[in-house]
């Protein structure tokens, strides 16, 4: 895969070249940093290639670059970086435009093993399999839906599997009932397709598993037991830990 | 197959189920509320939202805000599609703008991010840091403020168990939170389009204003009208209306601005020239997203303008299109219109071209007749950037930003044009002093320091305005005698 960076900052603030170089990335051009949009009618040519990973670091011709891509006029993938971190940048509504959440740092510390996602998508790109890039390795894995159910997990066991208890003059409702665990994913558990809607967005194959068969459990059984609770407490923990490094 | 599901506010749904039995502990997601929060959340002491009523002064009541990031706003502005102005609208901003704007309320607001350790954004994370940090005894720094990292029943438990703390905000507090927010609005100004660049435009967009003529607006745009006030005890009031009187309105009849940031202070100048309500037809800027193009064509256009034999500019030689303003109107002029060299040099040469064919054209040009050495040394520096005599530099050569100005006050030398810059550098104004239609009186407030009081920096601005303003009639009083022997 070839990859480009273009980048708004030129001559001495080459943060980015030596973060992507930090990382082992190589990089297509001698002159690793240079102009950060294009202009007139002239393409570019590094999205002349289908195999082609442009990193653009530009707020001022992010929107130039991506029309581009859009439009089809540009072959190959673009990777949106901004040095504060990208999770706040919006959505790209394109699939061959990605916003990467990492900044410099997370690429430089990659090299001392951290940042699992990051060093997969690196190892990735390294790679000649340009079809099995996962571009959604630029993002941190989406975690909510598994904090939602270990929030659910720790009210059970704080209130040792009682409905309501009180706990310093505050009242915790625990999850006894099986829509008490469908409803936050505004799901019910009459619904037949619910349980696999929310299994599937737990990442890992471990916790996808764990939480088909928790689910599955409960709404068979029409209760909540306190040893299947523990189980999956402890799947969500390790998945969460495994996302985490 | 597996269906997918949208989880988000799937943290603040269970928190919401396992808390639904205390009354005066909310839970909000972020980013369903974010509007309402931004737009109501900081004007009143009590909030409604979701059927349920927020007490902000009732020292009972506990409000916790599930997720950081705003969510995303697929119809902004096209000026503001180009800022990233979600670090600074995120949950943790609103928090700290609301402590600012409410010091002594007694609510408890406590921020978790819904995903664990996925803040990002400078201005984020300090503002997280600083929720974050407590005092030698265990209590929160600032006061009734908290953020958690991540989502933890355990977490938040442990803070509801907290003894409220007093809420009369420590001096010292009210200083961190407003200069870190301060600091990462202002901290990049190198970037054309940094949010830094825009703050003077949003702070005086909330000053002359009717808002019940207010043009198309951006929620984002309010939003962060919201933050600043809350930062600057900003008010919608003194100096308020339009900022000039209905004899000047009369005398100058319309405006054009030229600059590429147009969209975001066109809402500032229609009000402050009373024009809210026209519809644009009394305020010309380029066509969305065409500024680059309009100006590029500009010399060609003024080529044409010089060879007509037409005396005066009218408005549509500056900005192309099909609006009513003819030669009566004042311009507004940007000196910085690209925001890097490779595209503005071109234009330079282009300009210069135009440049060399005005000096060329035996048309009356007062600001320099009957002073050769002002002429040779338009010349020399018109052939510089045409490129004709690239071996002898002149020694001083003005700033090319200016260029334009001067070429415009020469062609047509009653024309009012105000230089709408925020410079302040000496290089870029001391070329105007001989050309006596552009006016530097006025410039876009430079905001990169709490050091005054915000009402104070609208006075002054007010004042230069009004000065600008006043010149600009005179010039145009002046144009319109000219029509009248004409």
């Amino acid at each position: 895969m070839k990859i480009y960076l273009r980048d708004h900052n030129e001559g001495t603030h080459t943060v980015w070249k030596k973060a992507l170089c930090a990382a082992g990335i190589s990089l297509e051009h001698n002159l690793a940093v240079i102009e950060d949009g294009y202009y007139g009618n002239e393409t570019p040519l590094c999205v002349k290639a289908a195999d082609a990973c442009v990193f653009l670091h530009s707020q001022t011709y992010r929107q130039q670059w991506e029309n581009g891509f859009k439009e089809g006029t540009f072959l190959g993938h673009l990777v949106v970086v901004s040095t504060q971190g990208g999770k706040s940048l919006s959505k790209s509504g394109c699939d061959r435009v990605h916003l990467c959440f990492w900044t410099p740092s997370h690429f430089e510390e990659t090299n001392k093993g951290n940042h699992r996602r990051l060093r997969k998508w690196i190892e990735q790109i390294k790679s000649d399999d340009f079809d099995k890039v996962d571009w959604s390795l630029l993002q941190p894995a989406p975690t909510e839906q598994l904090y939602a159910l270990r929030l659910l997990c720790e009210a059970w066991d704080l209130n040792k599997g009682r409905e309501e208890d009180v706990h310093n003059g505050y009242t915790l409702k625990a999850p006894v009932i099986p829509n008490d665990w469908f409803n936050p994913f505004g799901q019910t558990a009459l619904n037949n397709s619910a349980t696999e809607a929310i299994a599937s967005g737990m990442v890992l194959d471990d916790a996808k598993n764990e939480v088909r068969t928790f689910l599955s459990k409960i709404v068979h059984r029409n209760s909540v037991l306190d040893e299947d609770v523990q189980s999956l407490r402890q799947v969500l923990d390790q998945t969460i830990a495994e996302l985490k490094t | 197959m597996s269906s997918s599901i949208d989880h988000t506010g799937s943290v603040a749904e269970a928190l919401r189920g396992i808390l639904a039995r205390n009354p005066k502990v909310h839970i909000l997601d972020y980013q369903t509320v974010f509007v309402e929060l931004w737009q109501a959340g900081l004007e009143l002491e009590s909030l409604r939202i979701g059927g349920q009523t927020i007490a902000f002064q009732d020292a009972e009541t506990d409000l916790i805000i599930v997720g950081i990031t705003p969510p995303d706003q697929e119809n902004r502005k096209k000026c503001l599609k180009d800022i990233n102005v979600s670090d600074h609208l995120t949950s943790l901003s609103w928090t700290a703008a609301w402590r600012l704007k409410f010091p002594s309320a007694q609510a408890r607001i406590v921020v978790m991010d819904s995903e664990g350790d996925h803040c990002s954004g400078s201005s984020a994370n300090s503002l997280a840091m600083l929720l974050s940090a407590r005092n030698g005894d265990g209590s929160n720094m600032v006061p009734g403020l908290a953020f958690l990292d991540r989502p933890s029943l355990a977490a938040v438990m442990e803070l509801l168990y907290r003894p409220k703390q007093a809420h009369a905000s420590r001096a010292i507090t009210t200083v961190l939170l407003r200069n870190t927010i301060w600091e990462g609005l202002t901290a990049n100004r190198e970037n054309h389009h940094a949010i830094s660049n825009v703050l003077g435009a949003f702070l005086l967009g909330m000053q002359p204003r009717d808002v019940t003529q207010r043009p198309e607006q951006d929620p984002i745009q309010d939003c962060l009208f919201g933050l600043l006030q809350a930062l600057t005890g900003g008010k919608k009031t003194d100096p308020h209306g339009a900022w000039i009187s209905s004899d000047q309105k009369t005398a100058i009849q319309g405006a054009v601005i030229i600059d590429d940031m147009a969209d975001i202070w066109d809402s500032f100048l229609r009000s402050a020239m009373g024009f809210e309500g026209d519809q644009g037809r009394r305020l010309v800027t380029s066509p969305k997203g065409g500024f680059l193009e309009t100006i590029s064509g500009l010399p060609q256009r003024l080529s044409h303008f010089l060879s007509s034999g037409a005396v005066r500019l009218d408005a549509r030689t500056l900005i192309p299109g099909d609006h009513a303003l003819g030669e009566n109107f004042v311009l507004f002029l940007d000196l910085r219109l690209f925001p890097r060299s490779a595209d503005a040099n071109p234009f330079f040469r282009a300009i210069s071209v135009f440049g060399l064919k005005l000096l060329d054209s035996g048309r009356n040009l007062p600001w320099l007749d009957g002073d050769n050495a002002n002429r040779k040394s338009l010349l020399n520096e018109l052939e510089y950037w045409d490129g004709t005599k690239t071996s002898t530099p002149p020694p001083t050569l003005p700033a090319p930003e200016t260029l334009l100005p001067r070429l415009l006050s020469l062609v047509d030398p009653t024309l009012p044009i105000i230089i709408f810059s925020s410079t302040h550098r000496t290089e870029l104004i001391d070329p105007f002093r001989d050309y006596s239609n552009i006016i530097t009186k006025f410039r876009k407030p430079i905001l990169n320091g709490m050091t005054r009081d915000w009402s104070e920096v609208v006075k002054e601005l007010h004042d230069d305005f009004v000065s600008a303003m006043e010149q600009a009639t005179r010039i145009q009083n002046t144009r319109k005698l000219f029509q009248t022997l004409a």
